[in-house]
């Protein structure tokens, strides 16, 4: 099962309740400090009240006190029901009051003293007023010089005086009391905000760290993603922009190895443009050589055609003139002509014609022998090229000094080829350089090996064949390898195939074969091959014992 | 009439056929002066050497027929020298050869070749070119030997 995750909705939800669930709390405590100050309010008034009320019934109790006085002094019954006012108060007022202080035990008990003087004040007024009336003025009067009343009256306004600074005491402390309250609430409300800004504050933050800079994080991702540059650790967390931060770091994995792939794809891919480009130009060379090829070829079939053809006709004529003299009568001088035409003319015909038969069959021999140096199967091994050499040598021993020639032979390396193959070549290369002498001066051919940088080859084996000979033009350098170019005339026999057949069959090898030459000077020929059997294209056809040893040793 | 002596500088490497040039520029009653040489280089030092001698340069009238194939200096080089030699830019030049490469035709009349004759196709042709050659340089033909 999937762990439970925090997810960005729980995330914002989150962020929104924390200064709702505030505020909330903050209302619900700022109504109770309303509540609480109201009732602090209301208090205080209440303490103005009994303080009024107080001052009220106390002033009336002084009136009743004089009353009295009156009362006695003048008799006069109107004052007597005055006095009954106290009884009111009492009954009335007094109850009031008790209403009202009934929450403070404390001013209840002062009240209960206030009661009870005014009580006892009242009993001593009535009894005076009962004196009064049953014994006279005079008892009464008597009766007051004891000045009891004064001191019921004292005690009462004592106790009314006690009660009354209880409560303006009171009375202050509740003021105090809402003034503080007041203080309070202000600072309350101004805390509140405060806290409500930085509650918000922190959400905000919250909100950055958890949410904001995370995206943010993912965004730069992307962004580094189109660069293709490396992305750093996951975000922290579980949420979604973590999985999404999952899915880029997946994405940019697959970017990664999908460009190494490309890499290797492209690398591939310019290696084998390289290849073509060389094959095309390799190809591109083959094709000249071969319209070069045909060219030389129709040309030189052409040469001996023109021939046929021509002599040919010459023997038309001939004949034609032969009749014409035959349909006559021979004259001595007729049958000189005659003569002449069948001695000179038809001979001299029939010989070209023969010559040139023999020219087209040795040039179909050629072409035959070069087209059979390309397919002929090669059965190539390591070669002792010196022994080889030596024995080219030997047998043309006979015209090296009929030529009065010198022949050097270096040491030689050994080569990997078809030994039928080698021979041919080198029996190519010795025998030009040898029939090329100049016969002005005394001949030398050379035969070694060299150090020579070739293009396309590694660490090549390349032998070189040099004369002191006629030399090559620098304008018939290029032509000396293709077919039936014979630069130097018809001075020596041959079909100018040799050459061709000598680069073919270095090109079987996997070698290359050039020439340096200076007109008058003399060539020399360079044949390069492969370093080894690993170099070069010819298969290894190696026994089969051989092949089961290798195939042991690689198990 | 006007005689004038006209060698005619046959350059080609085949025996065969500059012997079937002699016959039929023999046949066609172009019996001038005729010499062969063997290739371009043969024929560059043949005319340096007639060169060098004033009196034959302004007396003899030349023409030259060559191979385009041959060795060592190849036809179409040995036009290319005849013409840029003052000496010898003036002697007409045709050029014989077996092939009928639009190519090489081309460049020979650049280089300043006065007739092309393919051989043998044209056996005709050839020998109507060196006829009209002939007229064009007001040849005067002496007559055959042993013809009247």
């Amino acid at each position: 099962m999937k762990p439970r995750r925090i997810t960005i909705l729980r995330k914002g939800l989150f962020l929104l309740a924390l200064p709702l669930v505030y505020q909330a709390l903050f209302i619900g405590v700022l109504l109770k400090r309303q509540h609480d100050l109201t009732e602090a309010q209301r208090w205080a008034m209440h303490t103005k009240d009994v303080i009024v009320k107080t001052e009220y019934i106390f002033r009336l109790l002084t009136g009743t006190q004089s009353d009295t006085r009156a009362y006695l002094l003048t008799g006069e019954e109107r004052f007597a029901e005055d006095i009954a006012l106290d009884e009111r108060i009492l009954s009335e007022e007094f109850p009031a009051l008790r209403t009202m202080i009934r929450d403070n035990p404390r001013q209840e008990e002062r009240f209960q003293k206030v009661l009870s003087s005014a009580q006892v004040r009242l009993d001593y007024q009535r009894t005076i007023m009962e004196t009064m009336r049953k014994q006279g003025r005079e008892r009464a009067q008597d009766e007051v010089k004891k000045l009891k009343g004064r001191e019921l009256t004292q005690a009462l306004r004592h106790a009314i005086e006690e009660f009354h600074a209880a409560e303006e005491k009171l009375d202050a402390a509740r003021l105090e009391q809402l003034r503080v309250s007041t203080i309070y609430q202000d600072w309350l409300l101004v805390g509140g905000l405060i806290v409500n800004v930085g509650i918000g504050a922190v959400a905000a933050i919250m909100f950055s760290r958890e949410i904001a800079g995370r995206i943010e994080v993912v965004t730069q991702n992307t962004r580094r993603i189109a660069n293709g540059k490396t992305l750093p650790p996951l975000v922290a967390g579980s949420d979604e922009i973590r999985e999404l931060d999952e899915q880029f770091h997946l994405l940019a994995d697959h970017l990664k190895s999908a460009r190494l792939r490309e890499h290797v794809y492209q690398e591939a891919l310019e290696r084998r443009a390289t290849e073509l480009t060389r094959a095309n130009r390799d190809l591109e060379q083959k094709n000249d050589e071969i319209e070069m090829f045909v060219y030389s070829v129709s040309h030189d079939l052409r040469s001996p055609l023109v021939n046929l053809q021509g002599f040919g006709r010459e023997l038309n004529f001939s004949r034609e003139e032969l009749q014409k003299l035959l349909d006559g009568e021979l004259s001595a001088a007729d049958r000189d002509r005659a003569r002449e035409v069948a001695d000179r003319d038809m001979t001299e015909s029939v010989r070209f014609i023969q010559t040139a038969v023999t020219r087209l069959s040795n040039i179909i021999d050629a072409l035959l022998r070069l087209s059979r140096a390309g397919r002929i199967e090669y059965h190539p091994k390591m070669i002792d090229l010196k022994a080889i050499v030596q024995r080219i040598v030997e047998a043309m021993r006979g015209t090296i000094n009929a030529r009065g020639a010198d022949v050097v032979i270096q040491n030689l390396p050994e080569v990997w080829g078809d030994p039928a193959a080698i021979e041919q070549i080198f029996a190519n290369l010795i025998g030009n350089a040898v029939n090329y002498l100049d016969p002005k001066r005394p001949g030398k051919v050379e035969i070694g090996r060299i150090e020579r940088a070739v293009e396309g080859m590694e660490k090549p084996l390349t032998i070189f064949v040099r004369d002191n000979g006629l030399g090559i033009a620098p304008n018939h350098l290029c032509k000396v390898f293709a077919i039936f170019q014979r630069l130097h005339g018809n001075l020596i026999a041959g079909e100018g195939v040799g050459l061709a057949l000598v680069r073919r069959m270095v090109e079987r090898h996997g070698g290359k074969v050039w020439v340096e030459s200076e007109e008058g000077v003399g060539s020399t020929f360079f044949a390069a091959f492969p370093a080894d059997a690993q170099h070069s294209p010819l298969p290894m056809v190696a026994p089969r014992k051989e092949r089961i040893n290798v195939t042991v040793s690689h198990a | 009439m006007t005689t004038q002596p006209v060698t005619i500088l046959l350059a080609e490497d085949d025996d065969g056929h500059a012997q079937l040039v002699q016959r039929n520029l023999e046949r066609a009653g172009l019996l001038n002066g005729l010499l062969r040489v063997h290739d371009g280089q043969e024929l560059l030092d043949c005319l340096n050497s007639r060169g060098s001698s004033h009196q034959q340069t302004l007396d003899e009238a030349l023409v030259i027929l060559m191979d385009i194939n041959m060795p060592r200096i190849d036809g179409v080089e040995a036009l290319r020298q005849i013409k840029a030699n003052p000496n010898t830019h003036r002697i007409p030049v045709i050029m014989l050869t077996t092939t009928d490469d639009p190519r090489e035709i081309d460049r020979c009349y650049e280089l300043g070749c006065n007739v092309y004759v393919t051989k043998p196709v044209e056996y005709e042709g050839f020998i109507d070119a060196i006829r009209r050659l002939g007229l064009f340089l007001q040849i005067v033909q002496r007559p055959r030997n042993g013809q009247n």
